[in-house]
């Protein structure tokens, strides 16, 4: 069978990387080219096979006794190819994308170390520069920024004053921090919350203040998670839900990956999969009769409870309106 | 990989019959066979992205072609790297969510790590993004960003008839988790921007690759700006419940107490129909006092609210839209 272009790419890495680790265990190959001890075994293999002709001291040369007996790589005869092959187009464009995207959500602390690591990858590269790629992260608040970052490298616990944007409530909570991602533009913190008793998801640009505290995270043992698709910012449970929406709210289809149950008239029947019933609430109050909630019954009669109190607020607000 | 270690240990060119009495699979093959194997070879080369350079050693006899890898211009260049910069860039690779581009760039990391360059990603603790790219259409529009291709393709909006697009895409963009594909719209002669989940079926080539130059300047970013954001038009006041409304408090222009429950918090807005639906979905804790056409708006967004989600007997036919 002939070698994919991948393995192509790997074993030409291969040859300068065992030059330069005479003695190399095959595991800690495996672990630093991210494939399987055996996919290695193979590639040195088929490297023993190869070189710049077919006669006996045209071939590479490898240690057959230590690979055999020790799983441990020497190679010789391989001083044709000293160093790996120039990143390519595609590569230099996946990875500047990827160092861009993460410029940005390093913010000012790291943004020079990612600029230089930039500048100096693009300078070995060559050209491409991919100007026409752009990831936006939303900006964060440096402190909040920093304070996360501080306590996770230095393994303490955090005091956050933290909003949940469905229910419109603030609180402070305290939380041991387990790690930061990006999703869906938005940067997160995996951490304990020691107020809620679990595993929470804290969305960055939601957190009012962050103190790092003296006291050391506890050990236990948490997962880091990444959170799939239809994650909730702060772990709260899933509700299904179910609208009746005009053509003016077709966006929600699109923007919350609802199922359509009905399209027959132009009233569409929806459901989707929200975090809590205050987060539908808002979402049927801005939307200015072009939803419905048909389930559950309980945020439609809320949806018109929360109108009646701030209709009743605008008439007191007005001077100029009578007293009834 | 016979053919790219001889090619890269020639210092002169080599001739093809040179190249065949060198490889074995070559030399075992009927002159038919050694043909097509050596020409996808020399394809394969070329999408790895190694450079063949064809020439003469023999200034007598140009016709005597030969090949060669030009050595300078195959291998990497030397590449100094802090820990600090090697952490980032190992920590980049592990940023796409798609098998091609998490995979290219795995590629290019494995290339570091050939050259000496150690890679501990925890020297640097920075929040990782990470970038899906799910949509189907997504491969086929970055290839032709890429390859300066004009593009052919069907695209909807919910709830609209689907229409044909004619495009020379200009770069994608990640905007909130969606990638959107920017560039010069052939038959509405201007910059326009596509959602790529919205594009439905094949992307089709629609000329050759190289076939246009992108405007001096022209970046998906600000065109995305421009589609995106606009400045404040006014300032509006808003009459805001204590510890209500947070996500509105954070961009206060002025905040003032207004008695033990109430604050008075002052925002720019950018236009009147998003402040009134912002204020609506805090109802009843926010209320548009200023300008007065927004607070009117706000009320009517309200009103709208509860006759939509009023009881069925007493909504017949009083269905208020936006």
């Amino acid at each position: 069978m002939r070698p994919s272009a991948r393995d192509v790419q790997r074993r030409l890495a291969l040859v300068p990387y065992l030059r330069s680790k005479q003695g190399v265990s095959v595991d800690e190959v495996a672990r630093e080219f991210n494939v399987k001890p055996r996919v290695i075994r193979k590639d040195v293999e088929q490297l023993m096979m190869t070189g710049v002709g077919a006669h006996g001291g045209e071939l590479i040369d490898i240690d057959l006794f230590a690979f055999e007996d020790d799983d441990r790589i020497y190679i010789s005869n391989a001083d044709f190819m000293t160093r790996p092959m120039r990143i390519n187009g595609g590569e230099a464009a996946a990875l500047i994308v990827a160092l861009r995207a993460l410029r940005d959500a390093a913010g000012h602390a790291h943004a020079d170390v990612v600029d230089s690591a930039l500048s100096k990858l693009q300078g070995a590269v060559g050209h491409q520069t991919p100007e026409s790629v752009a990831v936006v992260v939303e900006p964060v608040d440096h402190d909040v920024l920093g304070a996360v970052r501080r306590a996770l490298g230095a393994g303490r616990r955090l005091e956050i004053v933290y909003t949940t944007a469905s229910r419109d409530a603030v609180s402070t909570r305290q939380v041991d921090p387990i790690a930061m991602f990006v999703r869906e533009g938005h940067e997160y913190l995996d951490a304990w919350c020691h107020s809620a008793e679990g595993q929470r998801f804290f969305r960055l640009d939601r957190i009012e203040r962050a103190e790092v505290l003296d006291t050391p995270v506890e050990s236990r043992t948490v997962v880091p998670r990444r959170g799939d698709a239809g994650f909730f910012s702060s772990g709260e449970g899933a509700l299904q839900v179910e609208l009746e929406i005009t053509p003016a709210a077709r966006w929600v289809v699109e923007y919350y990956d609802a199922e359509v149950l009905d399209d027959s008239s132009d009233l569409w029947r929806v459901s989707l999969v929200a975090g809590d019933e205050a987060w539908v609430r808002r979402l049927a109050l801005r939307a200015a009769g072009s939803i419905r909630v048909l389930a559950p019954d309980t945020v439609r009669s809320d949806v018109t409870e929360h109108v009646r109190s701030a209709l009743a607020a605008y008439d007191g607000l007005t001077p100029a309106t009578e007293e009834f | 990989m016979n053919l790219i270690f001889l090619l890269l240990s020639t210092r002169q060119f080599l001739t093809k019959d040179q190249v065949r009495a060198a490889i074995e699979d070559y030399r075992d093959s009927g002159d038919e066979a050694f043909n097509r194997m050596f020409e996808r070879d020399k394809g394969e080369l070329r999408d790895l992205g190694i450079p063949l350079e064809i020439g003469s050693f023999d200034p007598l006899h140009e016709d005597m072609q030969g090949y060669r890898i030009p050595r300078d211009a195959a291998e990497l260049p030397e590449l100094e790297l802090t820990a600090e910069e090697s952490a980032v860039i190992g920590l980049a690779a592990q940023v796409w969510e798609h098998a091609g581009l998490a995979g290219q760039s795995g590629d290019a990391l494995i290339k570091l790590k050939a050259a000496g360059v150690a890679i501990d990603t925890s020297a640097v603790p920075l929040a990782q993004p990470r970038i899906p790219a799910a949509e189907p259409a997504f491969d086929a529009v970055w290839e032709a960003v890429r390859a300066h291709q004009p593009i052919r393709f069907t695209y909807g909006r919910t709830g609209e008839a689907p229409a044909e697009r004619h495009l020379q895409p200009w770069g994608v963009l990640s905007w909130r988790g969606r990638w959107y594909v920017g560039g010069h719209d052939l038959d509405r002669e201007g910059p326009r921007m596509f959602r790529v989940s919205r594009i439905l079926g094949e992307v089709r080539p629609a000329g050759p690759a190289g076939s246009y130059t992108v405007p001096e300047g022209a970046s998906v970013r600000d065109l995305a700006a421009s589609f995106t954001t606009n400045d404040p038009v006014g300032e509006a006041v808003l009459r805001v419940r204590r510890d209500r409304a947070l996500p509105l408090r954070r961009h206060a222009l002025a905040v003032r107490p207004l008695d033990d429950e109430h604050d008075e918090v002052v925002v720019g807005y950018r236009s009147t129909w998003e402040l009134a639906a912002a204020a609506a979905s805090f109802a009843p804790h926010v209320l548009v006092v200023e300008p007065p056409e927004a607070r009117s708006l706000a009320i009517e967004v309200l009103r709208s609210a509860a006759e939509a989600n009023a009881d069925a007997d007493t909504d017949s036919d009083e269905q208020a839209l936006a």
